[in-house]
């Protein structure tokens, strides 16, 4: 398979019901760095564990990639997420509120299984849509 | 370089909290349903607490009043 499938599969398989497919598709030796976390997800236990909190907390969630560039082993993905917001997440009530949030995954494939993924993702831009934080802040009153 | 924080281009509507992207917002209309599902989420707890606030006030005597009345009044119709 070619790994801009590969890549693909991992970011919107899990959102259509298939995350045991995704799963396959994540090698034993997997690290997920994550902007925002202090540590990184380890294989596919850690894989599992950080998506399954974002299915449970947008259940409806659909995660759609809009553009991928790949070079050698390594596959810019940029996708856009949207999903209503019913169950808590990392303590913050569930508000029943539709968010969208943009994102970029950059994957290193090697051997058809995802072995390294740097996600960024526009965190402020969820915490926002949820009402966790001001929509509006003026500089240097934080 | 930026006068504040930056602003989300999305944002979920206030009465139905679909997600809605700014430069829309003006063309949005609320689905009469969701926004529906929308209040009854946002009122969850409270009407989960409601079956219990009722049951609870149907023990005392205004409750067991009012029950006797309901019931005599669906039987006299």
């Amino acid at each position: 398979m070619e790994i801009k499938e590969i890549a693909r599969r991992v970011v919107e398989d899990p959102w259509r019901g298939k995350l045991n497919d995704a799963l396959q598709l994540v090698g034993d030796d997997y690290i997920g760095y994550v902007a925002g976390s202090p540590e990184p997800l380890r294989g596919r236990d850690g894989f599992r564990e950080f998506i399954t909190m974002y299915l449970t907390a947008f259940p409806d969630g659909a995660i759609t990639v809009d553009h991928q560039i790949a070079e050698g082993d390594i596959v810019a993905t940029r996708w856009t997420a949207r999903g209503t917001n019913t169950s808590d997440l990392l303590g913050i009530p569930a508000t029943g509120k539709q968010v969208t949030i943009e994102g970029i995954s950059y994957s290193r494939i090697t051997d058809e299984k995802l072995r390294e993924s740097w996600i960024i993702w526009d965190t402020l831009s969820m915490l926002q849509q949820l009402g966790v934080v001001p929509e509006t802040m003026p500089a240097g009153t934080a | 370089m930026f006068g504040s924080f930056p602003q989300s281009r999305y944002m979920p509507c206030t009465e139905c909290g679909t997600s809605v992207e700014r430069t829309a917002a003006a063309s949005h209309t609320c689905d009469r349903e969701r926004a529906l599902d929308f209040r009854l989420f946002q009122l969850r707890d409270e009407i989960a607490a409601f079956d219990a606030q009722l049951a609870a006030w149907l023990t005392t005597a205004r409750g067991r009043f009012a029950a006797w009345i309901a019931e005599r009044d669906r039987r006299a119709a």
